[in-house]
């Protein structure tokens, strides 16, 4: 175990580096030079200059490349054009609001959508069944974001139960950021949780048909035991894998979720460095994303080998 | 030569116009995936019809009848520049499945060609297939946005955006599949043959890999319609002076508080055309799949269908 933990740690340096070297070709692609469009068609020539020097543009493209990825190793990202400020700072000072948000989905999205995966399975073919996966398919269609905007419309506009968008920060009064944070919790969890439900019903399935199951019931273990001691318990290895794939979509749609409630979150962040054309934040709050992405990755991959017994860690 | 064109037509034949059969029987069998093709079909007439369908032009202003709501001459009301939300509607399925349509037709063939490459090319799987786990290190829509700003805002850019960011799916499923159509007979007798590697490639690999490629782009077709949408809300994909669904939803956020038909349309019609490809994605890949079209001969006369 400890030998495959150390080789899928070091696997992650080559896709940290492909994910380091895409960024840095990404911001690069821009039409034209980026210091124009970041300052406007008046700038003077030693403002573009200067901007030039600060952003290293005036270096060889492999230099930039070289003291680019120099910098992020040391875990620096640069300085914000707009915020003036290092790029680290400005995404941990809206961590926060994101960080509540895509927990609070994501305890939504696994209590509803593993129970309900496990009952539309148990049950393969009955209207329970039906019905939740109309449900689940209805909610892996829709657009995340306009399912908020129509919950404003009915939750808060027409019956005024929850405020409309915004957000309160942690520490000021708890109960109010729980109140902002439900209607968009809620969309973004929902949407995860018929994707999950999905999974869970198509795993639980398979496991199901097994001899072991049929065995269990032969030998008279009551319908509970078997589906929730033995059935679930290796349907939830596949579903572990989902979770993670939930992440990061849980974490792009906070960036639209984020805008349709106004919560200034790193969501909310990259969209308006994107309108201001502040390339180093854009650059650093992609970066930070794919590198939590690629780590919960790791720690689902560590989760499944520790769960399942079967795979010979290779 | 002329050996070498039998052993192709051989291999071909043994994927079997069979399989294609069955899998249309199959199809046809379920209701919900008549329905799921249905509604594709469907927003594929509309989009086509839309100067037909339309009852105004979807630009034209007419700021007296502002934020009107739905009912009479404008069946689902008006924006806050007086234009009718139902004609942009019909004018925006032209550009969000334009737009969905290529980037599958970009990610297919991009991730077509990388996994062929990839699975038929021990020494270049390595590589290309790194890089393609770092394209999927980014959350799509991170990903999205960020070729976006660089790219600049257009409907040429957002297909570039949206089929890079898909790619990959596309890749490790024809690798994959590659990986197992290398080893079989037919491929080991058309290159004892002498056949060249392209040719292998296209006559002997590739159409045994299609399923999966045709399975991925449904699916990539319902995430690009709903990319688009995603990127064009959030102000960074088609411009605003263009109709398509995403658009529309943009701009009816500001007015939700007083005119909710404005979102409520264009994201219903968004959701109707995903659910029909989800569906559709889902049939296509149990009917391709042998172990599911056992289990679904079997429960074929339960209401599930």
């Amino acid at each position: 175990m400890k030998e495959y933990l150390l080789r899928r740690i070091l696997a992650l340096a080559p896709v940290m580096f492909v994910v380091a070297t895409l960024v840095f070709v990404l911001m690069h692609l821009t039409p034209g030079d980026p210091v124009s469009a970041m300052l406007g068609m008046d700038a003077s020539p030693t403002d573009v200059a200067r901007m030039r020097s600060r952003l290293d543009l005036d270096q060889p493209l492999y230099f930039q490349y070289a003291l680019w990825i120099g910098k992020v190793i040391r875990g620096n990202l640069g300085e914000s054009i707009f915020l003036q400020v290092p790029v680290m700072t400005a995404v941990l000072e809206r961590l926060e609001p994101t960080l509540f948000l895509t927990l609070l989905a994501i305890t939504f999205a696994v209590g509803v959508g593993i129970p309900a995966g496990v009952i539309s399975a148990t049950r393969f073919g009955s209207l329970a069944d039906q019905s939740i996966m109309v449900v689940a398919l209805l909610g892996v269609s829709m657009p995340d974001f306009w399912l908020g905007l129509n919950l404003i419309f009915l939750v808060a506009v027409k019956f005024g139960w929850l405020p409309v968008a915004g957000y309160v920060p942690l520490g000021t009064d708890w109960l109010s950021t729980l109140r902002y944070l439900i209607m968009p919790g809620f969309c973004l969890g929902f949407i995860q949780s018929a994707l999950i439900a999905r999974m869970t019903r198509a795993v639980m399935l398979d496991v199901l048909a097994q001899d072991y199951i049929r065995t269990g019931h032969a030998k008279g273990l009551s319908n509970t035991r078997v589906v929730y001691k033995h059935a679930l318990k290796n349907a939830m290895i596949p579903t572990l894998t989902v979770i993670g794939i939930t992440f990061a979509i849980l974490m792009g749609g906070a960036i639209v979720i984020e805008t349709v409630f106004n919560i200034p979150g790193v969501g909310r962040l990259l969209v308006q460095s994107v309108m201001r054309r502040d390339y180093p934040v854009i650059q650093g709050v992609v970066l930070l994303i794919a590198g939590a992405y690629v780590l919960i990755n790791l720690l689902v991959d560590v989760a499944y080998a520790y769960l399942d017994p079967r795979i010979k860690y290779a | 030569m002329g050996n070498t064109e039998n052993a192709g037509a051989m291999a071909k034949g043994s994927t079997g116009g069979a399989v294609w059969i069955q899998t249309l029987r199959m199809l046809a069998r379920r209701r919900i995936v008549l329905v799921g093709i249905g509604l594709v079909a469907g927003g594929f007439l509309v989009a086509v019809l839309a100067p037909l369908l339309a009852s105004h032009n979807p630009n034209e202003l007419n700021i007296a009848d502002r934020l009107r709501p739905p009912g009479g001459a404008n069946l689902f009301g008006t924006d806050s520049f007086g234009r009718d939300v139902y004609s942009r509607v019909v004018y925006g399925a032209r550009l969000s499945i334009l737009v969905g349509a290529m980037s599958v037709a970009v990610a297919s063939i991009g991730g077509g060609i990388i996994g062929l490459i990839a699975g038929y090319y021990p020494r270049l799987d390595g590589i290309l297939m790194r890089i393609m786990d770092g394209i999927m290190a980014f959350p799509n829509i991170v990903l999205a946005i960020a070729l976006m700003a660089s790219l600049g805002p257009s409907v040429l850019n957002v297909i570039i955006s949206l089929g890079f960011v898909y790619m990959p799916r596309v890749a490790r499923v024809v690798r994959s599949g590659v990986l197992v159509v290398r080893e079989s007979l037919h491929v080991e007798a058309a290159r004892a043959l002498g056949a060249r590697d392209y040719r292998i490639l296209r006559l002997n690999i590739l159409p045994n890999c299609l399923s999966p490629i045709i399975v991925q782009a449904t699916f990539v077709f319902a995430y690009a319609v709903l990319g688009e949408a995603a990127l064009s809300f959030l102000g960074v994909g088609v411009p605003p002076y263009i109709s398509s669904w995403g658009n529309i939803l943009s701009e009816g956020r500001q007015f939700i508080t007083q005119a909710p038909w404005i979102t409520v349309f264009p994201g219903a019609a968004i959701m109707l055309t995903v659910l029909g490809l989800n569906v559709v994605g889902d049939g296509l890949r149990d009917a391709f799949d042998p172990r599911m079209r056992y289990i679904y001969g079997r429960l074929s006369n339960s209401p599930k269908g």
